[in-house]
């Protein structure tokens, strides 16, 4: 079994150059190197973990045991995948870890309550807020809310809505930071959609607060 | 409510991600031209999934960063 800094094992991936410079720097024996690790992904791990725990202390507790496995495991990174990606899985397995116990339970979210119908008695109505741009409808108010819709949903949607539609990864990439299949990924990602587009429609028609995603 | 309508839906975040074969793309494309309502539902899902991509991130309190920079300096020691 090779390691990054000894090997150069096939099947590596081309890294970010600012990735490989300070994986660079670590392997040359650079102990700044983590510290500027941390200033570059940190900020992003504690928005994920706190879309994941929901709260401060918890997400900071995240990040602080993603950065212990980094240091134990470093090492031992063979470069088969991104570093930002093997931050982000080190991060989804403390996330899965710390809220074992603590938080909501995995459960189902059916498509059946996600489908929103047609009533073909009423006339199909295309609201005005589908029609701006995405950039003028998002104002504090609308990310509070948003927050606690997202907050809402069962953890094993949370967090693969999280790491695809908020963190910008692929289908294959949260497949493979989760151990899910490209369909499973998928299939999660729609409802947690379908739910939120929900609680946005609520949200523009006046009608709903953020429920609870059992419906 | 036409099965059509549900088949479609289910395949709307594949459809939107662009993460669909061609026939079912072609399929779809066709249904929604001809169901207004099944238009309207697209509309606002796609607008939902742009306004989810544009939330960003939540910004790290200065206090934290410099918390965890510690932590991960007392570690190496």
């Amino acid at each position: 079994m090779g390691n990054l800094c000894v090997d150069r094992p096939a099947g590596r991936v081309e890294q970010e150059p600012e990735d490989q410079t300070l994986l660079d720097r670590f392997c040359a024996g650079d102990g700044e190197a983590l510290g500027d690790l941390a200033d570059r992904y940190a900020a992003r791990l504690y928005s994920f973990g706190l879309r994941m725990c929901g709260n401060s202390s918890d997400a900071q507790d995240m990040v602080q045991d993603t950065f212990l496995n980094v240091i134990r495991y470093l090492k031992g990174f063979r470069g088969e995948t991104k570093l930002k990606n093997w931050l982000f899985r080190l991060a989804s397995s403390a996330c899965l870890k710390k809220r074992r116990g603590k938080y909501d339970p995995d459960r189902e979210l059916p498509l059946e309550a996600l489908y929103p119908g047609h009533d073909p008695d009423a006339p199909p109505e295309i609201p005005d807020w589908s029609q701006n741009p995405a950039d003028e409808l998002i104002n504090d108010e609308l990310r509070r809310y948003l927050v606690r819709a997202i907050k809402k949903l069962p953890p094993n949607y949370r967090i693969v809505f999280t790491l695809r539609d908020l963190e910008g990864f692929s289908t294959a990439e949260v497949g493979e930071m989760l151990n899910l299949t490209a369909p499973a990924v998928k299939t999660r990602l729609h409802r947690a959609r379908a739910y939120l587009r929900r609680e946005l429609d609520g949200y523009y028609r006046g009608t709903s607060e953020p429920e609870d995603g059992r419906s | 409510m036409k099965e059509a309508c549900r088949e479609h839906f289910e395949r709307l975040s594949e459809f939107i991600d662009g993460e669909i074969d061609q026939i079912t793309g072609d399929r779809i494309r066709a249904h929604l031209e001809s169901c207004p309502h099944c238009r309207a539902c697209w509309a606002t899902f796609k607008k939902s999934v742009e306004i989810f991509q544009h939330l960003g991130p939540d910004p790290i309190p200065s206090e934290v960063l410099t918390e965890i920079k510690a932590f991960i300096r007392s570690s190496l020691a």
